[in-house]
């Protein structure tokens, strides 16, 4: 092959520009993971890049290209002067936009020839976000509606009125995501029911009109939803493995429109992955009775987050989720507040649960957690019944005391752990203020008469070398005669590893 | 370490570098590697690759092992691997992405183009001319007009850093 660049024949002893020689693909590959206004700028470095930019089919027009230093210009006269350059000059169709607009005071017209330009362009990739405004959402230009190659949709706090009559349905869709989009219910529900390949769909809508929603999609595999609907029917959903509801007032209702916890779940035979908050849980459910008269064999992960206010009640409803879902391998529990303690009642004490085991529960996780005594009681009640158990995870709220994380260490460690294998882990992300100094010969004292003959693994991370962390460990490796492993991280992530066998 | 009674039952690919150099890997590794899978479900276990040196082959087959090991409780681990892998001179970063290129592997392409573009974001023309070695062949004029075209993409400061 002849060279094409001549200093490089001519001076075998300068460096290649190796960059410039990478396959076309490659270039783009890494030119597509730049900002628009970096990409734009290699038509300067040399004849070659004078036009690659041009070529690239995947474009990203974010704040980055119009705020400079000196901002004096506002988003709409860029826009207004640099789209039509941008559309005459693109030499490829563009198949993925991105559009972010994060203020803007006019609606430039521009952005409709922009979606017209690209709708005859064959897009498939488009997203468009607008900035949040209370009222007077921009409504987005008919032409959307002619985008009839789209695989992916993403749309932003818009407005979206009626497409034209001649709109038969987005027939290559596979994901939807509308988030703080104006939409009325009957034509979210259309364009859900039109998208027969629809499988990933994200919905945070606030509100919708009248506030009934039926979704219904043979393909669909991901739901997520968060918002105020106080009505959502999941209908002919043969394929859903993960559903998350948060934030929602929801009315669990069924095909037949009457508000049943178990109608709404019971369809969802396929359901791997469920993901509830405390409001989805119990607001509308009214009091979450002691078992749901429902069983899903499917489910495998379930997290239940914004879990608040009372220690009971999210200890209550995490067992009886829990018991709906007998394959359960994943409980992961995130607590956002707790205002008190209480104490917890008899019912769920370790004995009375005598019947149940969860036999597929590998891995436990709880976040914010605060050591409250129901809280306790379901980690010993999930330690002891869990025969596959390979890790408990605790995470604590941040202010709880490293005594009181002493505490709770040994008082789980204390439980006969049905698995042979359990691992419990002690978490705290953040330094905390060193103990008070008449915290510091708490431990030793008060745990002077225990012995932890179960306990074979333990990991303390975040520790602060203050004096209660080190007895607890000089007394976990005293008091453990089964202990296996010990691993501990110091506060600032150096890692010191003690094993003893 | 595998031992010699499981080497045997596994199924086992030889690839060979551009210089020459002999590897044998398991075949489950290897088929993350679109242009081996396809090699592979036509019958082949011998694979010439010659556009991939040795050098660039022997740490992707470090990253394919890693990869194919991926499971629920290694994530951190993989995690710390790839920092470690990219990690290194742009020589070494476009001599990998030729090769997974090549090779198709879609993950590692899209961590190498990212790294890359990563460590040039935000640089100046002038900067990156020096890092590659881009020989610039306009005139002034000529490089004076292009500016003036896209006069908004030149606006603000740059990163004159060269590393």
């Amino acid at each position: 092959m002849p060279p094409t660049d001549k200093t490089q024949y001519c001076c075998p002893t300068s460096p290649l520009d190796v960059f410039s020689n990478l396959p076309e693909n490659v270039i783009y590959e890494i030119l597509m993971c730049l900002s628009f206004k970096d990409v734009v700028r290699t038509s300067v470095l040399s004849k070659k890049w004078r036009n690659i930019w041009c070529r690239l089919p995947e474009l990203t027009l974010d704040e980055t290209f119009w705020k400079t230093e000196k901002d004096l210009g506002s988003f709409t006269f860029y826009f207004t002067n640099t789209s039509p350059h941008i559309l005459t000059l693109h030499s490829v169709p563009i198949t993925k936009l991105t559009l972010c607009i994060n203020c803007l005071e006019t609606y430039p017209i521009e952005i409709d020839n922009l979606i017209f330009f690209l709708s005859e362009n064959g897009i498939q990739h488009l997203l468009l976000r607008f900035p949040f405004t209370r009222r007077n959402p921009h409504e987005l230009p008919s032409s959307l509606f002619t985008c009839l190659r789209l695989r992916h949709l993403t749309l932003e706090n818009c407005l979206v009125l009626t497409p034209p009559v001649s709109f038969k349905g987005f027939d290559r869709l596979i994901s939807l995501e509308l988030r703080g989009v104006t939409i009325s219910s009957k034509l979210l529900q259309s364009l859900i029911s039109h998208s027969p390949l629809l499988e990933q769909l994200v919905l945070q809508i606030l509100d919708i009109s009248p506030g009934f929603i039926e979704i219904s999609g043979p393909m669909l595999k991901s739901f997520d939803y968060t918002g105020h609907i106080s009505c959502i029917c999941l209908n002919n959903v043969p394929l859903l493995a993960k559903l998350s509801l948060t934030d929602s007032n929801l009315y669990y209702t069924g095909a037949a429109g009457e508000c049943d916890i178990a109608k709404f779940f019971e369809p969802l035979s396929t359901l791997e992955h469920l993901h509830l908050d405390y409001l989805s849980v119990s607001r509308r459910v009214g009091e979450v009775p002691a078992t749901i008269p429902f069983v899903l064999h499917s489910v495998k992960h379930l997290c239940l987050s914004g879990m608040y206010f009372d220690p009971l009640e999210v200890v209550t409803s995490a067992l009886c989720w829990i018991r709906s879902f007998p394959n359960l391998q994943y409980m992961d529990i995130q607590v956002a507040n707790f205002f008190h303690n209480v104490l917890a009642p008899k019912s769920l004490q370790v004995e009375c649960f005598s019947n149940v085991t969860f036999n597929h529960l590998r891995e436990v996780k709880s976040e914010g957690f605060r050591g409250t005594e129901p809280e306790m009681q379901l980690m010993e009640l999930l330690l002891a019944k869990s025969p596959m158990l390979v890790r408990m995870f605790i995470k604590l709220y941040r202010p709880v005391e490293e005594s009181a994380r002493a505490k709770i260490l040994a008082k789980l460690s204390k439980v006969k752990a049905a698995s042979p294998k359990a691992e419990l882990n002690i978490f705290l992300d953040k330094l905390i203020d060193p103990a008070p100094s008449d915290a510091v010969n708490e431990i030793p004292a008060s745990f002077s008469d225990m012995t932890w003959n179960h306990l074979r693994s333990a990991k303390l991370e975040g520790i602060t070398g203050i004096k209660p962390p080190m007895e607890l460990i000089k007394l976990l490796l005293a008091k453990s005669s089964m202990l296996v492993r010990m691993l501990i991280q110091s506060n600032n992530g150096e890692e010191f590893a003690e094993t003893r066998l | 370490m595998a031992s010699t009674t499981e080497t045997k039952q596994k199924k086992m690919l030889i690839l060979k570098s551009a210089d020459n150099d002999e590897f044998e890997i398991e075949e489950s590794v290897g088929v993350q590697s679109e242009t081996i899978k396809n090699l592979v479900e036509d019958g082949f276990t011998f694979v010439p690759l010659p556009n991939v040196y040795t050098k660039a082959l022997i740490k992707i087959i470090d990253y394919l092992k890693k990869h194919a090991n991926k499971t629920d409780s290694n994530d951190e681990e993989i995690k710390t691997f790839d920092k470690d892998f990219v990690n290194t001179t742009f020589d070494d970063l476009f001599e990998l992405v030729s090769a997974a290129n090549y090779l198709h592997i879609s993950c590692l392409m899209n961590m190498l183009c990212q790294t890359i573009a990563d460590r040039i974001k935000d640089k100046s023309p002038e900067a990156v001319r020096k890092i590659f070695h881009i020989n610039c062949d306009y005139t002034p004029e000529e490089e004076a007009k292009i500016r003036k075209a896209n006069a908004q993409a030149f606006e603000g400061q740059f990163d004159e850093s060269l590393d």
